[in-house]
């Protein structure tokens, strides 16, 4: 059997890919999603495709409601899904209120559409966890394999340097890069995340190295003459992910769940932005103001991120666990 | 096994070192200094100071020495267990470590280990009792705990069993009632418990979802290995394949997160000391940094540094342990 | 069980119904009960405050809430502003019993007052006044901002056992202002170690009315009690108690509690909410006060866009102010164009904010060269594109919030404003640095002012004049107004300058917004403007 059809033989695991793929599908359908601008609009005889993709100048400084009321029966537009901006506040609603027919999952306090911000901010939210976690993934194996796998010297410098980075707080480290860069965005979020969280993968995956390189199974493929670069990739690093599959998987939604932290601290994705963090940021600030579909939008937002991510990186470790084949 | 101690206490002297140089030069590269932050808006306020009194005062503080002269500086009164005074408040940076210790130790530590105690067996259940409906519910329950981001759920206890409009039941600021000191030892300890509460309850909740499934990882690898299929062909009894022999060696990877735990055992958590009212390491590093007060800082990290390579070492021999096939290399 | 299926009820309701109820604005007058009556000794008052203060002694470097709960409830200053002639605030004896001031206005000669005692017993005397001094003066104490306004101070002595010299080396008309801010310390407590690091920095000695009870560390409660040596008039209450709760939910809700009297630091949606809140009320009254401070976005001059006045008053037109007022402000503050006191009589209350008009706005902006010449929908002159940023500090939600409507209106017109949030040290950097295009900031004013930091063309260098402005006539109205020392005068060459900056629109002025706070009723004769909180005057009526 494959290890690809020993994924798909379980349904729960299918269905979270199916998840994933439809978080990043409306991340990256984010603009189509939600726009203050038309998908399609032919107006005084003009056509123009995804003007809430390419903004033609025609078109600047309108909105959907403008074009709406200023329509002649000649034009036509296709609007989008929800028909807010995610940096366009509706002057005339009420801040904090409600979810309603105008605004799906309601308006934050200063009358942006949470609907808009809750699809514009999965791009930002799940790019601050799928990057930030891919780099420190990718640092964590490849120091925590080289300290668990070689021993010796090099053993003993990485694990000075995990011991070092263990102590500093992230935002401490956060703090101090956003006072030097002339103009922070949210890569500076996902970097210094990155960079500094590998700790946990790096110890976890030199004490998986330690443990395997001593089963029967490397020593006898170390005995047929194999190479330690070979041993190290084909035996040791597929054998020991297993833990750190679990990792990176919470650790998306940890990252996320970090920049709304951060956020609650002051320093998470700037402004005008839109982020699950700042969202549930807000939903925390107004908490006794009874908004809570400031809370509970998002809050489902990172759970079926979460679950689905978990899921997949069990599926995952599953299909690639040698024994179970 | 006594060489090894003694080559890795001698291996923390360097990492002590490289800890506090990059801290000290974070702190340095960092914009703004105490002198500047300590004034707060009336460094941007209307009456504000000329660059001239600002100089001064960083000359008076040696703050414009060159930075390897600062840190050996510094170096040196650390040896001499001098930590300094702290910019902001003025007292000793021993005397605020020694108040805000504590009292983070106390938090943290029970955090950690109910965390553990409630995910361990959460783990090898989840684990055991693979795909049972239990299991399903058990797991989607924490899921939902491990979304709730940390500040609402404190707001929320607070609102709703902080007295006001709904129930009543749970104190909501600080670790101790007023006239704490005149209470009998039974009920100082109740009272302590009382307010410790909600607090730990916000330190708790979101680990657990990850720690149980770390748990149910480690336990379903060594399920699947070859001395507990033999175990089980011996004709032992499930509980005792799991209890005896699957659980110690599924046990090595929480020991290792044990070690990653610890930072935040003496760090503290900033949001729930803020919103309970609790002064603990968290807050006094963050204001500390907020503030630039190099000293507080630097006596942070010292300690902080010192108690996670101890608790490094602790989990590494706790690995050997539970696992007698490491060698200390 | 009715009692909790009950409650969940109200929890149901509390979560999906308080956010759409409307409430009516309430006005936030105090009855005038809360004034009358005759006071009775006895009770504390625990009130609820923002911030933990560093330590408790104004001296050294501080913040606003430190120097509000102990200057003059615990360290006494010479001379203070009568906290009852809003809005003059005249200056009023205290430590010092009277005072002649020299006809150049260099010379300042106080009788000191005899027959005072610090808390600890020890007598008051002139030696503890110059030993205040020596150490304001000295360089090396950390009294950095403070120290600032003595920078004329040529010489301060004591002439006899009763009297106390100040000479100045140039006239001034806030010099006895200068002085209510710093509180006289004890010699004999301070006169041994490092004033910077001293141990009684957290365990002050004053003459206050109030003397320092506790402040247990880790508890965030700092406790007075009535100082019974007190040579004036004695306080009513028996105590006060600071209890320190940053959050301000988590605040709101320990009032909800009746576990406090007094909390002033409300957001306006929940201040809004108590009015309705019957079982609030019951015990509290919700009310409003004001300080001098006015919320102002700035506009650099050195930017190619803002160099011109008619860019300056377009940006005011197009700022959305009905919608400030209305959803952001919610009515709970007061409009002007003022740089002083928004009462005092520095203000010309006929120089009304400009109205939110963009016809108008567009007008001036083409007047004025910019057009989108290049068809891209921006605005552009000489080939460059109205595109700038608006600056704001980490924790500034205002300027969020402003920022975020006013990006909007500018993205109408055809300007782009990108926002940025910065970490406060680094914004403040920049804004010495004049390394912005726009910015937003509160300047926190007192009843009198000296415009000369902010707006004098000197002070682009190396004061608060961050935006570079720079007019002659202004120059010199500024001048004029440092030395004289008519009051009447000087209001009507303030409300010159005041007309000078309103045509030139340097700033957009988004008013003063109103203190939120509730007070247990039984707290009797408190006043709250410009905070200058009357602890000694504070009674407790019988419940």
């Amino acid at each position: 059997m494959t290890r690809v059809s020993q994924f798909r033989k379980r349904k729960r695991n299918l269905a979270a890919a199916v998840l994933v793929l439809a978080l990043v599908a409306v991340a990256l359908l984010a603009d189509v999603l939600a726009s203050d601008l038309p998908i399609l609009i032919h107006r005084n005889g003009v056509t123009s495709f995804l003007p809430c993709l390419f903004r033609p100048a025609a078109l600047a400084g309108q909105s959907n409601t403008a074009l709406r009321s200023t329509a002649t029966p000649n034009d036509f537009a296709i609007f989008p899904l929800v028909e807010w901006g995610p940096e366009e506040p509706d002057l005339d609603a009420d801040p904090l209120s409600g979810p309603s027919k105008k605004h799906w999952l309601g308006v934050d306090d200063i009358g942006l559409d949470v609907a808009s911000r809750l699809i514009h901010g999965t791009r930002v939210s799940l790019a601050v966890g799928l990057i930030a976690v891919s780099i420190y993934v990718a640092i964590g194996v490849l120091l925590g394999a080289l300290a668990g796998f070689y021993g010796g010297a090099i053993d003993l410098l990485l694990s000075r340097l995990t011991e070092i980075m263990l102590v500093f707080p992230t935002f401490f480290l956060i703090l101090t890069i956003m006072g030097l860069l002339e103009r922070t965005t949210i890569v500076s979020v996902m970097v210094v995340i990155g960079l500094t969280r590998w700790t946990d993968v790096q110890r976890l995956l030199r004490a998986e190295v330690l443990r395997i390189r001593e089963l029967d199974y490397v020593q006898a493929s170390r005995a047929l003459g194999a190479s330690n670069v070979r041993i190290l990739w084909r035996h040791v690093i597929p054998n020991a992910l297993a833990p750190v599959f679990v990792s990176a998987t919470f650790g998306v939604a940890g990252a996320i769940l970090l920049e709304s932290s951060l956020s609650f601290l002051g320093f998470g994705t700037p402004p005008p932005t839109a982020s699950w963090g700042a969202l549930l940021n807000q939903g925390y600030e107004h908490a006794a103001d009874g908004a809570w579909w400031l809370t509970l939008f998002p809050g489902l937002a990172i759970f079926i991120t979460v679950t689905a991510y978990n899921l997949l990186g069990e599926g995952l470790r599953d299909a690639l666990d040698p024994r179970l084949k | 096994m006594k060489r090894f101690l003694l080559r890795r206490l001698l291996l923390m002297v360097p990492t002590f070192f490289g800890i506090t140089l990059v801290t000290f030069a974070f702190l340095h590269l960092a914009p703004g200094d105490p002198v500047s932050m300590s004034m707060g808006d009336a460094a941007i306020g209307q009456g504000a100071i000329s660059r001239e009194a600002i100089a001064h005062f960083r000359h008076t503080m040696g703050l414009d020495d060159p930075l390897p002269a600062q840190y050996a500086k510094w170096l040196w009164r650390i040896v001499r267990f001098d930590f300094g005074n702290g910019w902001r408040t003025g007292q000793p940076v021993t005397q605020l470590l020694a108040q805000s210790l504590p009292v983070t130790l106390l938090l943290s530590s029970i955090a950690l280990f109910l965390s553990y105690a409630i995910a361990i067996p959460l783990g090898v259940h989840a684990a055991v009792k693979r795909d049972s409906p239990a299991e399903k519910l058990v797991t989607l329950l924490l899921f939902i705990l491990y979304s709730l981001p940390v500040p609402f759920v404190a707001i929320l206890i607070i609102l709703l069993f902080g007295g006001g409009h709904f129930f009543n039941v749970l104190p909501i600021q600080g670790l101790h009632r007023d006239g704490f000191e005149s209470l009998a030892w039974p009920a100082r300890i109740g009272d302590l418990v009382w307010h410790l509460i909600a607090p730990v309850f916000c330190l708790t909740y979101g680990s657990l979802a990850s720690l149980s499934r770390y748990m149910r990882g480690a336990m379903l690898d060594v399920i699947r290995q070859d001395y507990i299929r033999t175990a089980r062909a011996k004709g032992l009894s499930e509980r005792a394949v799991i209890f005896r022999h699957a659980l110690r060696n599924s046990l090595l990877p929480l020991v290792t997160l044990l070690g990653l735990y610890l930072p935040f055992l003496v760090g503290g958590s900033v949001i729930v000391e803020r919103i309970f009212g609790i002064n603990g390491m968290g807050m006094l590093a963050f204001r500390a940094i907020l503030e630039r007060d190099y000293n507080v800082i630097m006596g942070v990290t010292t300690l902080t540094a010192l108690l996670t390579m101890v608790g490094v070492l602790v989990s590494d021999l706790l690995y050997a342990i539970v696992d007698p096939r490491i060698r200390h290399a | 069980m009715t009692r909790i299926s009950g409650q969940a009820f109200a929890l149901a309701l509390f979560l999906f119904f308080t956010s759409s109820v409307a409430h009516a604005i309430p006005s936030g007058e105090l009855p005038s009960e809360e004034l009358a009556g005759t006071p009775i000794d006895g009770g504390t008052v625990t009130f609820i405050i923002p911030t933990e203060p560093p330590h408790l002694l104004a001296l050294i470097e501080s913040d606003g809430w430190m120097k509000e709960i102990t200057i003059p409830h615990l360290y006494e200053p010479l001379v203070v502003h009568d906290p009852h002639d809003d809005p003059d605030y005249r200056v009023a004896p205290r430590l010092a019993e009277s005072w002649a001031v020299s006809p150049d206005h260099l010379t300042y000669t106080f009788k000191i007052r005899q027959g005072v005692r610090w808390h600890d017993g020890q007598p008051f005397s002139v030696d503890d006044v110059v030993f205040t001094f020596d150490k304001l003066m000295d360089p090396g104490v950390r009294a950095i901002s403070l120290r600032n306004y003595f920078q004329d101070l040529a010489k301060w002595e004591k002439v006899d056992a009763t009297t106390f010299r100040l000479v100045y080396k140039k006239p001034y008309f806030l010099t006895l202002d200068t002085l209510v801010d710093v509180p006289i310390i004890p010699k004999h407590i301070f006169g041994a170690g490092d004033l910077n690091t001293h141990s009684s920095l957290r365990a002050p000695v004053g003459t206050g009315p109030f003397k320092f009870v506790s402040w247990e560390p880790g508890s965030k409660k700092i406790v007075y009690a009535r100082n019974e040596l007190y040579w004036g008039k004695k306080a009513h209450l028996d105590g006060l108690v600071f209890r320190i709760i940053e959050d301000r939910t988590v605040a709101a809700q320990v009032m909800e509690r009746g576990d406090a009297d007094l909390y002033t630091f409300y957001t306006p949606d929940r201040w809004i909410k108590l009015d309705a809140d019957l079982r609030f009320t019951k015990d509290y009254w919700p009310f409003k006060f004001f300080t001098a401070n006015y919320v102002w976005i700035g506009w650099n001059e050195k930017r190619p866009f803002f160099a011109d006045a008619r860019v300056r008053t377009a940006m005011t037109l197009l700022s959305n102010r009905p919608y400030f007022q209305d959803r952001i402000f919610k009515h709970l503050y007061v409009d002007h164009t003022c740089h002083f006191y928004w009462k005092s009589k520095d203000c010309d209350p006929t120089l009304a904010p400009l109205p939110y008009d963009v016809a108008r706005a567009q007008k001036l902006l083409a007047q004025a060269g910019w057009a989108d010449h290049d068809g891209d929908g921006v605005l552009d002159k000489d080939g460059v594109p109205f595109r700038f940023t608006f600056l704001f500090g980490n924790g500034s939600v205002l300027g969020e919030q402003i920022g975020t409507v006013l990006r909007d209106s500018l993205r109408k017109v055809g300007i782009v404003m990108d926002l940025q949030k910065l970490e406060w040290s680094t914004f403040t950097n920049r804004l010495r640095n004049h390394a912005f295009d726009a910015s937003t900031l509160v300047w926190s004013g007192a009843a009198r002012g000296d415009p000369y930091q902010v707006w004098h063309s000197s002070q682009a260098a190396d004061g608060s004049n961050y935006i570079s402005f720079n007019n002659k006539i202004a120059d010199q109205l500024i001048e004029q107004g440092r030395a004289e020392f008519d009051a009447e005068k000087r209001h009507g060459i303030y409300r010159a300058f005041g007309k000078v900056l309103y045509d030139e629109q340097p700033y957009t002025w988004l008013g003063t917004r109103a203190e939120l706070g509730a007070l247990r009723k039984r707290v009797r004769g408190a006043t709250f403007n410009l905070k200058h909180w009357n602890f000694a005057d504070w009674w407790i009526a019988s419940p």
